[in-house]
């Protein structure tokens, strides 16, 4: 077990921000804590990396007790937290050596190490350059290479995509994955259900600094109710079509907007057939169809009530 | 190691406002210690004073006196008009007016000068009149003790003439002390500016930076033990106050030509220093740790220089304190430093009652940087539980 959070709590005055936290993480996950933001996330990742002291529980990594002062296991963690923490008055080699230096002493190694992390982020043609004038993909990236320079076992990121282009996020969630592939056990916090989707083989969804649900997203989407929603380019539909499509089996919801007609379906078995069937019985024709499985946003409207982005 | 080098880094990134800092406060006080200096007799001059003449007796004393004072004064002979008088001595473009009454050579040979003196007109209570009045006053008593010893009065004349020539070096012993304004206890009077302005600038800026939220978040969360980074941050702050130390001894020892490092006073000179130099860096730990950013690092420069250097008597001489500034100057560290100064710049030999001072003195400043020490340490601890 490389993290295992048990009946965790901590206030704020009277705001419960952790209530009886529980987590388990192996070696070698991808681990993705989901939920919105006040959910508890970084509140959770504070107490873990014992930023933050904790009315209640125990955390342990790699099976031990994991204390302000425990350095051995320090060693072996790398952060990269939300918003951007390197010194703007040192070059991107400046910053990478003294971040790799606070947990490699040795010069030689560390020369190798900050290197390695260089190429990872591909930032090599910028090494000379200082933070201020890298766009805000290369200055997460910098953030990223000064977590991981000194390669630990456990690497946490803290909403490291937050405010980046979409070609800056998919080279960082690449390299997540590069880093998971090469050995280190990932946590992963974010509100982007997508990204969480994207790499993680494990996520746990939060909301009032509880955990409502854990498991694979094949896991997840299978405790809720919810189908397939199917998508038809429709040109035109009666008012009895509407009614005869809404008295199919499974069907939650329908709607018909700018000739497009949403059928959402509970869980069962040949929604679309039936569907389409019923389109030619009437002799309805329609152009595109589109099948969308539940996602993340649907398991915890599911079960919140509310929206993951609410 | 690692917290020492970065500290170099970062302040490598400001070497150039506190190079400027340092080539100002070098300039200005080049040019201070020179100018409020004073060495040996060399300030010792005579004064030319604008001196009008009436002369209504017309004889061969007033022409003798005309002589005498001609050779010392710009004096000038002219016609007895008041208005014209009272304007040229109220704008100052005469200091003495002097009025040879008629009839007065005569009475000076007959032993009868009370009858006829001299008169005069003059700014009442100025100094330069009171200064020609008495050297007036000097020739006559010389002029008649001679007369009245048988000269005539040619001969008279002639006698204080030649004892004019005669000139005597003037030596200030016993009325300044030679030590008290040279060069380098001038120059030392000014460095607790440079301590305090260089101290927060450079102490706080790099504070600054290492206090940001982001960046200490991930320090804390390295296996760098805490005591280690506080270690490297203090054993770079003390270097970094170890440069300045070396940069003012050093241009003391330009200043002095080198005579002060075998000087019986340097040490004492060194330790006052320290005293400032540790209070100029606890401040500097106080503004990076109070401090939002640089221009609220900048503006605590400011206020906390110029306000110790002026209450202090850095800039001021205390000695034109009131009395009820020189009770608030006390409680201000510079005052105590100050003194320190002055006295180890009087000192010609120790001895244990000064030396008790000098110790005491420096104790309470280093008493003083011992406290915003302390009170910088006391606010983080709880800003440190306050975001646990």
């Amino acid at each position: 077990m490389v993290v295992k959070i048990e009946n965790l709590v901590k206030r704020y005055g009277d705001l419960v921000a952790l209530d009886h936290f529980n987590l388990a993480i192996e070696e070698g996950e991808v681990f993705g804590l989901l939920g919105p933001n006040g959910s508890g996330k970084s509140t959770t990742i504070n107490c873990l990396l014992s930023l933050l002291e904790f009315d209640k529980g125990k955390i342990e990594v790699f099976g031990q007790e994991m204390k302000p002062d425990s350095y051995e296991l320090k060693k072996d963690i790398g952060v990269i937290m939300q918003n951007v923490a390197v010194f703007d008055e040192l070059t991107v080699y400046e910053n990478i050596d003294y971040f790799c230096g606070l947990y490699v002493k040795d010069k030689t190694e560390r020369k190798k190490l900050v290197e390695e992390a260089i190429n990872f982020v591909e930032l090599s043609e910028f090494r000379k350059f200082y933070p201020k004038k890298l766009s805000g993909g290369l200055l997460r990236r910098l953030n990223i290479a000064c977590g991981i320079a000194h390669k630990p076992k456990l690497i946490i990121l803290d909403e490291p995509t937050v405010a980046v282009d979409p070609q800056s996020r998919n080279k960082i969630l690449e390299g997540i994955q590069n880093l998971n592939a090469n050995g280190a056990t990932i946590i992963y916090t974010s509100h982007y259900m997508e990204e969480v989707e994207q790499i993680c083989t494990r996520i746990a969804i939060m909301d009032k600094g509880k955990n409502i649900a854990i498991g694979t997203k094949d896991e997840l989407k299978a405790m809720i109710d919810l189908g397939e929603t199917i998508s038809l380019e429709v040109l035109e539909l009666s008012e009895e079509s509407m009614t005869a499509i809404q008295g199919l089996p499974h069907v939650i919801k329908m709607t018909y907007e700018n000739h497009l007609l949403k059928v959402k379906f509970s869980k069962g078995k040949h929604n679309l057939l039936r569907l389409l069937d019923l389109m030619k019985e009437r002799e309805i024709g329609f152009g595109g169809v589109h099948a969308e499985m539940p996602t993340l946003n649907d398991v915890f409207l599911e079960i919140t009530g509310k929206e993951l982005r609410d | 190691m690692q917290v020492f080098k970065l500290y170099f880094r970062l302040l490598k990134h400001y070497k150039g406002i506190l190079f400027i800092y340092f080539v100002i406060f070098i300039a200005v006080t080049f040019i201070i210690s020179d100018n409020m200096s004073v060495s040996g007799g060399e300030e010792i001059y005579t004064t030319s004073l604008n001196v009008a003449i009436i002369d209504y007796d017309k004889k061969t004393l007033g022409n003798g006196l005309k002589d005498y004072f001609g050779d010392k004064h710009y004096l000038t002979e002219i016609e007895y008009d008041e208005d014209a008088i009272l304007e040229e001595l109220y704008w100052r473009e005469l200091a003495y007016v002097l009025i040879i009454p008629e009839g007065f050579e005569a009475a000076i040979l007959a032993g009868e000068e009370e009858k006829i003196e001299l008169q005069s007109m003059k700014v009442p209570g100025t100094m330069t009149a009171d200064y020609f009045q008495s050297e007036l006053e000097l020739y006559m008593s010389k002029l008649v003790a001679l007369l009245n010893a048988g000269y005539s009065l040619d001969e008279a004349q002639a006698v204080l003439m030649d004892l004019k020539e005669e000139k005597a070096t003037v030596s200030l012993a016993g009325f300044v002390n030679e030590n008290q304004h040279d060069r380098c206890t001038v120059f030392f009077l000014y460095a607790p500016y440079l301590f305090v302005a260089l101290g927060i600038q450079g102490v706080g800026l790099i504070l600054l930076h290492m206090n940001g939220k982001e960046v200490k978040a991930r320090m804390e969360c390295s296996s760098m033990p805490i005591k280690q980074r506080i270690a490297g941050l203090t054993a770079g702050t003390l270097f970094y106050g170890g440069i300045m130390l070396a940069a003012v001894l050093i241009i003391a020892g330009i200043l002095s030509k080198g005579s002060i490092y075998g000087d019986v006073r340097f040490p004492y000179f060194i330790l006052n220093l320290i005293s400032m130099l540790l209070l100029g860096l606890s401040l500097g730990f106080l503004a990076g740790t109070v401090a939002k950013n640089g221009n609220a690092v900048s503006g605590i420069v400011n206020v906390a220089s110029l306000a110790l250097c002026f209450l202090g008597g850095v800039f001021v001489p205390q000695e034109v304190f009131s009395d009820g500034i020189t009770k608030v100057a006390r409680f201000i560290p510079t005052y105590w430093y100050v003194q320190t100064n002055n006295e180890i710049g009087a000192m010609q030999t120790m001895n244990t009652e000064l030396l008790q001072k000098i110790l005491s003195q420096t104790g309470l400043v280093a008493c003083y940087a011992l406290a915003v020490f302390a009170l910088t340490v006391v606010l983080i601890s709880s800003r440190r539980k306050q975001m646990r």
